[in-house]
């Protein structure tokens, strides 16, 4: 036993020690090296490498984490993409992060695209898409949180925006996202809550359910004050019972009457104490005389 | 001396492969009736059945003992008839997936009267939502309570009860009109 | 009426106490619409606790038995499974200070390779799950995963083929709402025949789509 916990101790140790590097993302530093690094390896000519080391500066001092500015390098040159395309894909994320905008849903349409063989012309076409439709909810966003909305940290509202404009890509007018966030603001709810129904909208309606439905179930939640669990588990079983044979009509109605409700989310109609005699056997408690 | 299900496990890690057949006989009807009310389909629950026996004495070692075997293997055993759930939206090769893809939302009943001999009670079952079956199965044919339902599917009680409730009506709802006959 | 319901319901699952299920009955026997709903879900309970199913298909434990492992788990199996169970460590007051000098070690060796930057704590629900993915592709040399939660990267998450001719690979992953596809033999992309939605790629094809719940 005590070799064991020995054992265990040293290899706690030993992993700690290891690990910690692990911790510290990539170092800006190393990161430009990187990408010069990466640019002669792909044989770029001088000035498209100087030119590239200055986008990805940029993109750095504009607070794009050093290990995605070396991942898009990487994947450019892997693909043997030309180094000024490289370099616009850079500007283009340091431009969205630079508008307040989070960068991760344009960095990751670029990495698509470029993983895909399409051409970077029609990659820096699709970004720019992203990064209207980024721009536009987060005007939403913004707009909720100045009317009331509970705001929560940067990383919450980089969550609402990209939410908001998944569902724009999806064909949601801005206009329902914003009285979605209109309401959540008037029913002091908090960022995480208006995310999360923004993003049950969506889920539902790329599932098949049409499009108002999925606003007002997505307004219901919010309504209610369902957490986000409580969220999720609703649009679990309206799933659910669309897969057993239900239409929608009936999932939106059935659920409306009497789910979880609550910022718990784990309330329900049964929740209760349970008193004497309260313990639930197995099955049923019925008794087979009375069939 | 009788054989507890611990002393079997505990011989098993120990290297004594064969003793694991004493499981397996305690517990196949058991496994084998879960499965097959979850999946309403014998051939599938032989196999999620067997899967679930082997799954479980490949991670043995994982099993803890102050829960029973039996609970443990129930969990087992659902997870299995929830993963074969899930793959059986896609049993199309990847040729057919043109032919599939637009028409996928358009008729989830159809799987339903593929098979013709089966009772009423699991044709009514295979129309509930998984989840809604999971608790009616494991409630009323497993004989579980809440409390140990809620352990073994991972899900709070009071939602396990809300879903009981949703589920006996749909039941009741199908087995007196849906289906056309009364039980 | 809606308590009255919730008592229905509660007295078919056997969690009323003497009193409250004398009342309940009376109240049973007193309402017509109450009393047809409480047989009809009696009727329902009974159908399924008295059903008689299926017996387990003959030679079902010679056909375990048979196909189980010949050996236990392979050493860096067991390894890793020594690794990554969850065991119980007994401590004292010389266990913590061995660990805080091993931290404080760690820190002071770090600290001359340069600064140190932390993650970003994650929030609670941050937690990932395991989840499966599988394709149908008999004729494959290999199938990839590439999708959002790893950058489109095509070489980096490989599935294995199983016995049956279907590839297979698990993936740790945060709740969320994530667009993949597949790529066969480094090539050619593939959607998921059972994704559980598709969403235009912006690029004028279609991804699949996994939706991850964390509850």
């Amino acid at each position: 036993m005590a070799m064991k916990k020995m054992l265990v101790l040293t290899i706690a140790a030993v992993v700690l020690m290891a690990s910690a590097p692990a911790f510290g993302a990539q170092a800006p530093d190393d990161a430009l090296a990187a990408v010069e690094r990466r640019a002669a390896e792909a044989g770029y000519a001088f000035e498209v490498r100087t030119a590239l080391v200055a986008k990805a500066r940029e993109a750095l001092e504009q607070g794009i984490a050093p290990e995605d500015v070396a991942a898009l390098v990487k994947k450019g040159a892997d693909q043997k993409i030309g180094g000024q395309s490289v370099a616009l894909f850079l500007s283009i994320a340091a431009e969205t992060k630079r508008q307040g905008l989070p960068e991760g849903p344009v960095l990751n349409r670029i990495h698509q695209g470029i993983a895909k063989g399409v051409p970077s012309d029609k990659v820096l076409i699709a970004a720019g898409q992203v990064k209207e439709h980024l721009a536009a909810a987060a005007e939403v966003v913004d707009k909720a949180r100045s009317q009331g909305l509970r705001s929560g940290s940067a990383k919450e509202r980089d969550r609402a925006i990209g939410a908001a404009a998944v569902a724009l890509e999806a064909g949601f007018p801005a206009d329902d996202i914003a009285k979605i966030g209109g309401l959540a603001a008037e029913k002091k709810r908090a960022l995480p809550q208006f995310a999360r129904a923004v993003e049950s909208m969506a889920n539902l309606n790329e599932a098949g359910m049409p499009r108002e439905m999925a606003v007002q179930t997505a307004r219901q939640f919010v309504i209610l004050d369902f957490s986000e669990k409580g969220m999720a588990r609703q649009e679990i079983e309206m799933f659910s019972m669309r897969r057993s044979g239900w239409s929608w009509q009936d999932a939106f109605t059935r659920l409306h009457t009497g789910g979880e409700r609550g910022t718990g989310g784990m309330s329900g109609p049964f929740q209760h104490e349970s008193g004497a005699g309260g313990g639930s056997g197995s099955g049923s408690g019925l008794q087979r005389n009375r069939r | 001396m009788e054989l507890t299900d611990e002393k079997v496990v505990e011989r098993c890690l120990q290297g004594d492969r064969d003793v694991y057949s004493h499981l397996v006989d305690k517990y196949q009807q058991m496994v084998y009736v879960l499965a097959f009310r979850m999946l309403g389909d014998e051939a599938a629950a032989k196999d999620a059945a067997q899967e679930s026996f082997l799954s479980a004495y490949v991670s043995l070692r994982s099993f803890r003992r102050e829960a029973k075997f039996s609970s443990w293997l129930t969990s087992i055993t659902l997870n299995k008839c929830r993963d074969m759930l899930r793959g059986r939206k896609d049993t199309v090769s990847v040729d057919d997936l043109e032919e599939v893809l637009p028409g996928r939302d358009a008729d989830p009943e159809e799987r339903f009267h593929q098979k013709e001999n089966e009772d009423l009670l699991q044709q009514a079952l295979n129309k509930l939502p998984d989840e809604y079956r999971e608790v009616i199965v494991l409630k009323h044919i497993r004989g579980l309570d809440y409390a140990e339902i809620a352990q073994t599917a991972g899900v709070s009680e009071g939602a396990l009860k809300v879903r009981a409730w949703r589920a006996r009506e749909m039941l009741r709802f199908l087995l007196k009109e849906g289906l056309g006959t009364h039980v | 009426m809606y308590k009255e319901r919730e008592m229905l319901q509660r007295l078919l699952d056997g969690e009323l106490n003497d009193s409250e299920r004398e009342h309940m009955l009376k109240a049973i026997d007193a309402d017509p619409v109450l009393k047809r709903d409480y047989e009809g879900f009696a009727e329902t309970i009974l159908a399924l606790e008295d059903a008689k199913h299926p017996s387990a298909p003959p030679f079902f434990t010679a056909e375990v038995m048979r196909r189980l492992p010949e050996q236990r788990a392979p050493f860096w199996k067991q390894a890793s499974l020594f690794l990554f169970r969850p065991h119980t460590v007994r401590w004292n007051m010389a266990t913590l200070a061995f660990l805080l000098l091993a931290a404080l070690f760690a820190s002071v060796f770090l600290a001359g390779r340069g600064a140190v930057q932390t993650a970003a704590p994650e929030q609670g629900k941050a937690q990932a799950v395991m989840v499966a993915f599988r394709l149908q592709a008999p004729g494959a040399q290999s199938v990839a995963l590439a999708g959002e939660f790893n950058k489109w990267m095509k070489n980096e998450i490989l599935l294995t083929r199983t016995d049956t001719g279907e590839w297979y690979v698990e993936v740790p992953l945060r709740a969320g709402t994530y667009a993949y596809m597949f790529v066969i033999d480094g090539r050619t992309w593939m959607p998921d025949p059972s994704a559980d939605a598709y969403r235009d790629d912006g690029f004028g094809s279609r991804n699949s789509v996994r939706r991850v719940y964390h509850l």
